[in-house]
């Protein structure tokens, strides 16, 4: 039917790209021949058709899933050095792959705690923090407050929110929220814990491990079955927060004011009353035992040996940030756990930088950069030190 | 964003700026899916293969070297991930090559499943607009039938018609995109578009 015809010229008059003056040349071809005219508008109709289309929809969570498939090339690169696999193998492709060897993976779960493997992804965002270098204890002690965010009074009091004590007892509501751990206390408490036996070898991780599972309780169970299988030495705490801090200051309050111990209410929140208020926490933390009842510990020992575990002030820190957890193992282990973890079945686990929270997916892929960069920079304290990881588990859909 | 800028962030990235790769492709991930998504006509496998291409931009990106526009050298890679998928796809629903091309029939029945299926999915995209009530019913049914028909049509023939009449690009930026001479483009879409013609008639008669 259209052998006859310019084929080029055909496609330049659907597409609207033909000269004018052969515009009016094949329209009068066309006006005779029915059967091609009818062709040629029905295909300038189409390609009308095809550009009506709306944009498809992006799926609710596709930027988070895109920056969880993305964040495990990079993941795989860096902890595949030595034995590269199948390793930048395209994340769409490996999702594919997982949903068909999933059973699989169950079965091999706690049969790869050395090896190296694929790293699933998802992540939240919290305050930067520093890398400790090992050193003299002095180094160490200066060291939290070196470009570490500052956590002053303000900061302190932003943290405590008064109408939310007790409002029944009138005196302790009308108390100034003390600064109860203010920059000073905490360095105090931090080098206190420093000293008190805290080993000079221990680093801190400038990233977060994000573990979401299907609940809190699951995602604790993993670790700790994860950090026993490892058989190495380390420690999984729950971090002592602020709200732990507050809550323990309120108890202590009510306490003394019901003893009639020590000067009134109204006139604490000296210097020294938040000194001992800061003893009693540290006495409270090293009593800590995970035979303890959850309600008595502020800080919950889930797994390892307390020698091991972050200090108080250094929870503190981290949970101030919004890390729920501490997992204390040796550098050279933090491969096999995550590789451990990404095979656990029922969540998902990333490194992610302690940042600001942001959900640009610029800044997950910023992220990417950075957490590889953190990560080298963590291996050159060497395999044998102690690294503290802020952990963070969360509770969402399972993966 | 403009190509100058992106020419910038190219170059900040090379010299190791962290966040200028995670703005370009912020960029383009909604352009990649779409171009995916008309490819593919399937959410999921759309986002999949959204995060190949992205996956392959960023391992390729120092490799760019600028002859092309960023848009199109990404467009490239985009469209080889989704040439590449759907050739896989049909060998592995048919079995060979040769098993494909005796079975047209087959092949019609395969994309109308298809689209069946994924309407049940709730995978397929709800065509819709801003027009009332009839029209839109009309419009959609009419974008369900292109729909169909873009399914029946192999890689080749659907990457320009995608290219083209969809993300309205030019000639020679399509050439670049796909790797073959502009007359290839052309001759190319014209095929495409009788194709696609016949499988609307053949869909709608049948």
């Amino acid at each position: 039917m259209l052998d006859y015809y310019d084929e080029s010229d055909l496609l330049a008059y659907i597409d609207d790209t033909l000269d004018p003056e052969r515009v009016v040349a094949l329209r009068a071809r066309l006006e005779a021949d029915e059967a091609v005219m009818e062709l040629v508008e029905a295909m300038r109709r189409d390609r009308a058709l095809l550009a009506s289309e709306p944009p498809p929809p992006l799926p609710e969570d596709f930027a988070t899933r895109l920056e969880q498939q993305l964040v495990r090339p990079m993941l795989m690169e860096s902890f595949n050095e030595q034995t590269p696999t199948p390793a930048l193998s395209r994340p769409g492709q490996e999702r594919r792959r997982h949903r068909r060897e999933r059973h699989l993976r169950l079965a091999r779960r706690f049969a790869v705690a050395a090896a190296i493997v694929l790293v699933a992804g998802g992540g939240v965002w919290f305050a930067i923090n520093q890398i400790e270098l090992p050193g003299t204890t002095s180094q160490i002690a200066a060291a939290p407050t070196q470009d570490s965010r500052s956590f002053d009074d303000a900061d302190a009091r932003h943290v405590f929110e008064p109408a939310e004590w007790d409002t029944e007892d009138a005196s302790i509501h009308h108390l100034m929220p003390p600064a109860v751990l203010s920059t000073d206390m905490l360095t105090e408490a931090t080098e206190t814990s420093l000293r008190e036996g805290h080993r000079a070898d221990h680093v801190t991780a400038k990233v977060v491990l994000h573990v979401q599972s299907s609940d809190l309780e699951q995602g604790e169970q993993t670790l700790k079955r994860v950090l026993e299988h490892l058989s190495t030495p380390a420690a999984f705490v729950q971090n002592f927060s602020y709200d732990e801090a507050r809550r323990l200051e309120r108890a202590w309050l009510m306490e003394r004011r019901s003893t009639s111990q020590g000067p009134e209410p109204s006139k604490m929140a000296g210097r020294e009353e938040m000194r001992q208020f800061i003893h009693r926490v540290r006495e409270q933390y090293h009593a800590n035992s995970p035979q303890a009842p959850a309600e008595d510990s502020i800080s919950r020992q889930l797994f390892g040996e307390r020698e091991f575990a972050a200090p108080f002030g250094k929870q503190l820190e981290f949970s101030s940030h919004g890390a729920t957890h501490t997992v204390t193992i040796p550098v050279g282990q933090l491969r096999d756990l995550l590789a451990a973890l990404a095979l656990a079945d029922q969540q998902q686990t990333t490194l992610r930088q302690l940042a600001e929270y942001d959900t640009q997916l610029s800044s997950g892929f910023a992220d990417r950069a950075a957490v590889k960069r953190l990560l080298d920079e963590l291996y050159e304290a060497g395999d044998e030190a102690m690294v503290h990881l802020p952990v963070l588990i969360t509770a969402g859909d399972r993966p | 964003m403009t190509a100058q800028r992106e020419l910038e962030l190219v170059e900040s990235h090379r010299e190791g700026d962290p966040d200028a790769m995670g703005e370009l492709l912020q960029s383009y991930q909604r352009r990649v899916f779409t171009i995916c998504f008309r490819m593919l006509r399937d959410v999921e496998e759309a986002s999949d293969l959204t995060q190949d291409a992205l996956v392959k931009v960023i391992e390729n990106l120092e490799k760019y070297d600028g002859r092309a526009k960023l848009s199109t050298w990404v467009i490239r890679i985009t469209m080889n991930c989704c040439i590449s998928h759907l050739r896989k796809k049909k060998v592995r629903k048919h079995g060979s090559l040769d098993a494909m091309r005796r079975d047209d029939a087959a092949f019609d029945d395969t994309a109308a499943s298809e689209h069946s299926a994924s309407q049940d999915n709730e995978a397929a995209v709800v065509f819709s607009g801003e027009l009332s009530g009839p029209k839109r019913v009309e419009r959609d049914e009419l974008h369900a039938g292109l729909d169909l028909a873009m399914r029946s049509l192999d890689p080749d023939m659907r990457s320009v018609l995608v290219l083209r009449d969809m993300q309205g690009l030019e000639y020679e930026q399509m050439a670049q995109a796909l790797d073959v001479p502009v007359g290839t483009v052309k001759s190319r879409l014209f095929r495409a578009r009788t194709a696609l013609r016949n499988a609307l008639d053949r869909f709608s008669s049948g």
